[in-house]
């Protein structure tokens, strides 16, 4: 897997990160955001379904990993996002970073993701059980 | 007058409609202006709040001038993670 991805496959955020390591790396931090059970207005959520405007997402996602580069004491960084149709339990994004120490792994990690959330144009859907869909609105 | 290509994404695709529009602009129009062109073609879009638009996958601000086949989307508040 390469550093900045968007696929429509399944992410394994465990080979992501046996795929960077480092004999200088005292900490890995591998984040894995999963599709979680909802319920609203008497609705049941079976799915998520992600789309991107990927050209730029992507171009977004290196910025992204660059600047944290830059921000924070690390080795190396990856970001992975999956699209298309996810059930529950499904990984939807891994954020894995490598640092000599653990208080730089877990700040970048945690920025990378806020930052994932806000600027990259990426959107998703909820797929409910009685076959309605709507826009997730982010909070 | 020179043409540009929009896109929308997410919600604003399904407000207006359409994935992909060419519209014709005049020589020296802004970013802003086309914001005010588009609230006026599709009042639903100008009334959707937080949306942002980016010119050649970045985003721009209001005062970017445009030029001839720039590539303008339409980007309604993201939900990605």
């Amino acid at each position: 897997m390469s550093r900045v991805e968007l696929t429509h496959d399944p992410i394994d955020p465990q080979t992501l990160s046996s795929e960077m390591h480092s004999h200088d790396a005292g900490a890995v931090v591998t984040f894995a955001g999963m599709v979680r059970a909802e319920e609203s207005d008497g609705k049941t959520l079976t799915a998520l379904d992600y789309e991107a405007y990927k050209e730029m997402a992507l171009e977004q996602m290196q910025t992204i990993r660059k600047r944290a580069g830059e921000k924070f004491e690390i080795l190396d960084a990856a970001i992975v996002h999956r699209l298309g149709k996810l059930n529950l339990g499904e990984t939807s994004i891994a954020v894995v970073v490598v640092s000599p120490h653990r208080a730089a792994a877990f700040d970048a990690c945690r920025w990378i993701l806020d930052t994932v959330k806000t600027d990259v144009p990426i959107w998703k859907k909820d797929i409910w059980a009685d076959g309605t869909s709507s826009w997730v609105t982010p909070t | 007058m020179f043409k540009v290509d929009l896109k929308f994404f997410g919600p604003a695709r399904d407000i207006v409609g359409e994935t992909n529009v060419t519209l014709e602009i005049d020589e020296g129009e802004t970013l802003g202006g086309l914001a005010g062109i588009l609230s006026e073609k599709y009042p639903k879009l100008g009334a959707a709040l937080g949306i942002r638009l980016a010119v050649n996958r970045k985003y721009a601000a209001l005062d970017h001038k445009l030029s001839g086949g720039d590539e303008i989307a339409v980007i309604p508040p993201v939900s990605g993670g």
